[in-house]
């Protein structure tokens, strides 16, 4: 390999980012034209910059609203092009939505590795994107990427040549801005930092151990070498960067011999800067402690656990060809399983299942062999089968008054009353509830009332065809078809019909629990003569 | 003693939200590597049908695949979609999840995540393509019947049958259908739906699981499984 192309895939990041914004991939000639093509690439690093002075100077949140401020105000004052706010908003959501972030799909430039001799595909993102919760919903905040501030850095703020981590060239500028506020907290996490690093060394040194063998120790002397470099770097550039907060101090002391005072924020800012000096020199402290040791620093290791532990060694499967395209081979049938693929991302809710309610349900005896729940979505449970379900049961209870009241006028040799029908049918409770339930009793012998006499043999002379389509409606034909299937008795009357005794009344006490309560009902009747004939009189 | 004491702890915060973080249970969060604690853990987890997950900063419980004491149920797909869901509604907000989920994570071993955010007319758009390939080569039947199953063709019919969009956003749009889905989604803190309801974007709980859990090579028996049991 020739020497000079060593590191030259980190060279390529520049051209990265510029061939993703000068070489747009989804142009929107309506909103450019109008501008112009080279004044256009302006605004786009114009609004860059601004996000960076956002980030860096203030304590204001970069929202997409500021960033339409700012660039309206350019497109008035600099390029001609009086906007409304409503224009500027829409080329600000395209600079930043479709320019800066590429409508949200990751981006990335081929760069040629000359040290390992293969193409890599370098992520080009410029502008980072939180997502914040209001009570309105959800709200933008962009701040730059490291890669971003890279980039704009070496466009005006340093020298090429020289090589420094971000962080702390972030933190120099806040100083020189007399933010020191963000300085200091900037401080803090270069503290935060050089704590973690020392964590992470010790993570590495027991992942190491753990994987011994899929370290490479040829590799691993190189990173001690190239780490011991690096942090020999960092400690010298923490070193100048003291020495401006010292002049920054001593700027505060000389106006405070001029004015014999200091003013409040003044004051603030000398606590703050004396915080940071603090800062700076517990994270130099720590600093020499690990060059001393001569362990490693945490960018070139942890990149090497993170890129051989999580995207190495982790290799994954084809979701289109897993689940998609399976999915389309599935039968309607096999829907009832799908949930099962996405169960392990939904909310964890065991409450459903183990709340209070279910232990006041009505219990059953245990029994020796449970039956089984099938797991997952049970098809009736859809509202078409649960109607059906329905329709079923309020038939079934249509039949069971119908048979029972015929056998109970049969039983007192042709003819009962309605409350004798009660009192002995009360004694069966388990059936006597499911023929009240939702008063269907109660109902059907109104319409029975109503319709006061079934002629069952004209009905069976009649031939007529009966249309078999269940629903819960009392629908007579139906009943009697079913009755003259299952029922012997039905088989053998001809008539029955339903007359209302004059002045005779009766008193009905009826309880049925809904939703775990239980409601109890006074119903006064009037009492009903129930008559049956048969076939041979 | 104390150990189990403070495992039931962790077990409780698990339970109750899905997942403990570093920045809101730091004692349990730091406690829960111990290997004692480790090892309680792992047996009650085992024995609830589920898995304790460590990411970053967050350890997350997830459930097994076929869990559903822990997991979602047919109650919630219902309300998905609504009291009429058809079979097909509910099968096609599935398929719909999935292809949101193939948009935002089909990077394979590369970068899975593809995307930052994703614009709704991106969905529909690639879900109309979708669409549009099997009801165009509606005349090769017999190409087709390997292709896709006659159910799969169903949801593509009615679909297509769908207008993009009108007022009141009913299930019977496109639009309204896809927000019926995506609200969901959001209800179990996997997406948010940006305020002009135009895109969405993933939480830090997907992106989690979905790279360093869910797309895992060593899930894809349990796929198999999931599949296997269909047929």
């Amino acid at each position: 390999m020739y020497e000079f192309l060593e590191g030259f895939h980190k060279r390529m990041q520049l051209t990265a980012v510029v061939d993703a914004l000068i070489n747009r991939r989804k142009k929107k000639p309506e909103i450019e034209d109008q501008i112009g093509d080279k004044p256009f690439e302006n605004l786009i690093f114009s609004v860059l910059v601004f996000i960076m002075e956002k980030t860096l100077t203030e304590d204001e949140e970069c929202t997409l609203r500021n960033i339409s401020f700012f660039v309206r105000d350019l497109l008035n004052n600099y390029y001609n092009d009086p906007s409304s706010d409503e224009k500027s908003l829409e080329v600000t959501e395209y600079i930043v939505k479709t320019i800066l972030q590429f409508d949200g799909v990751a981006m990335y430039y081929p760069v040629m590795n000359y040290e390992n001799g293969k193409w890599e595909e370098l992520r080009v993102k410029i502008i980072d994107e939180k997502v914040m919760e209001t009570t309105k919903g959800y709200k933008s905040i962009y701040s730059l990427t490291d890669q971003g501030y890279d980039f704009l850095f070496r466009t005006k703020e340093v020298d090429n040549e020289l090589s420094f981590s971000v962080e702390e060239f972030k933190l120099r500028e806040l100083i020189k801005r007399k933010n020191y506020k963000k300085a200091l907290n900037q401080s803090n996490s270069l503290v935060q930092m050089v704590r973690q690093k020392k964590r992470d060394l010790e993570q590495y040194i027991l992942s190491a151990k753990e994987n011994i063998y899929g370290i490479d120790i040829s590799k691993f002397d190189e990173l001690i070498d190239s780490t011991f470099k690096l942090l020999s770097d960092e400690y010298e550039i923490l070193g100048g960067i003291q020495n401006t907060v010292k002049i920054s101090e001593m700027r505060i002391r000389d106006e405070y011999n001029l004015s014999g005072r200091l003013m409040d924020d003044m004051k603030k800012a000398q606590q703050e800067l004396y915080q940071i000096s603090r800062n700076l020199s517990s994270a130099r402290q720590e600093q020499s402690k690990l060059i001393n040791k001569r362990e490693g620093s945490y960018k070139i290791l942890i990149s090497t656990i993170e890129d051989t532990f999580r995207y190495v060694l982790e290799k994954r499967f084809d979701f289109e060809k897993e689940v998609l395209k399976k999915m389309e081979l599935s039968e309607e049938k096999d829907i009832k399983n799908l949930w099962r693929i996405f169960n392990p991302l939904f909310h964890v809710e065991p409450f459903r299942n183990f709340n209070l309610g279910l232990a006041y349900r009505a219990q059953s005896l245990m029994k020796e062999s449970t039956e089984e729940v099938e797991p997952g979505i049970p098809m009736d449970e859809l509202s078409e089968d649960q109607e059906n379900i329905r329709a079923q049961r309020v038939n079934q209870t249509y039949l069971l008054i119908l048979e029972s009241m015929a056998e109970a006028a049969e039983r007192e040799g042709g003819e009962t009353t309605f409350r004798t029908y009660c009192e002995v049918f009360m004694e069966n409770e388990l059936k006597w509830k499911e023929i009240t339930r939702d008063n269907l009793l109660f109902t059907t012998l109104l319409k029975l009332y109503e319709i006061e006499n079934i002629d069952i043999k004209a009905w069976r002379e009649s031939d007529e065809n009966i249309l078999i389509n269940q629903t819960d409606e009392f629908n007579m034909d139906y009943l009697l078809y079913r009755l003259e299937e299952d029922s012997e008795l039905y088989r053998h009357l001809d008539r029955i019909s339903f007359t209302k005794i004059e002045g005779d009344c009766f008193e009905l006490r009826i309880s049925e629990e809904k939703s775990n309560v239980l409601w109890r009902k006074k119903i006064d009747f009037d009492n009903i003569l129930i008559k049956v004939v048969k076939s041979n009189g | 003693m104390d150990s189990i004491r403070t495992a039931m702890a962790i077990f409780k915060v698990l339970m109750e939200k899905g997942q403990l973080e570093r920045e809101n249970d730091s004692e349990l969060f730091v406690r829960y590597s111990e290997p004692e604690i480790q090892d309680i853990l792992n047996e009650m987890s085992e024995e609830m049908d589920c898995e304790l997950l460590r990411i970053k900063d967050t350890i997350y419980l997830i459930p097994d695949y076929d869990n559903t004491m822990l997991g979602f149920r047919n109650k919630d797909v219902r309300e998905w979609i609504g009291a009429n869901a058809r079979m097909s509604d509910v099968f096609l907000g599935y398929y719909m999840t999935a292809l949101i989920l193939n948009l935002f994570y089909g990077g394979k071993n590369r970068d899975p995540k593809q995307r930052e955010f994703l614009n709704l007319t991106t969905i529909i758009e690639e879900l109309d393509t979708r669409i549009q390939r099997i009801l165009s080569n509606e005349e090769q039947a017999g190409e087709m019947e390997k292709e896709y199953s006659l159910n799969f063709k169903n949801i593509a019919l009615i679909w297509d049958s769908k207008r993009v969009f009108e007022d009141g956003s009913r299930i019977s749009t496109k639009l309204g259908f896809l927000l019926k889905v995506l609200r969901l989604l959001q209800l179990e803190g996997l997406i948010q739906i940006a305020e002009n309801e135009k895109e969405i974007r993933t939480t830090r709980k997907l992106d989690d699981l979905m790279i360093h859990y869910y797309l895992n090579d060593s899930r894809i028996n349990e796929l198999h499984e999931i599949f296997k049991e269909e047929k």
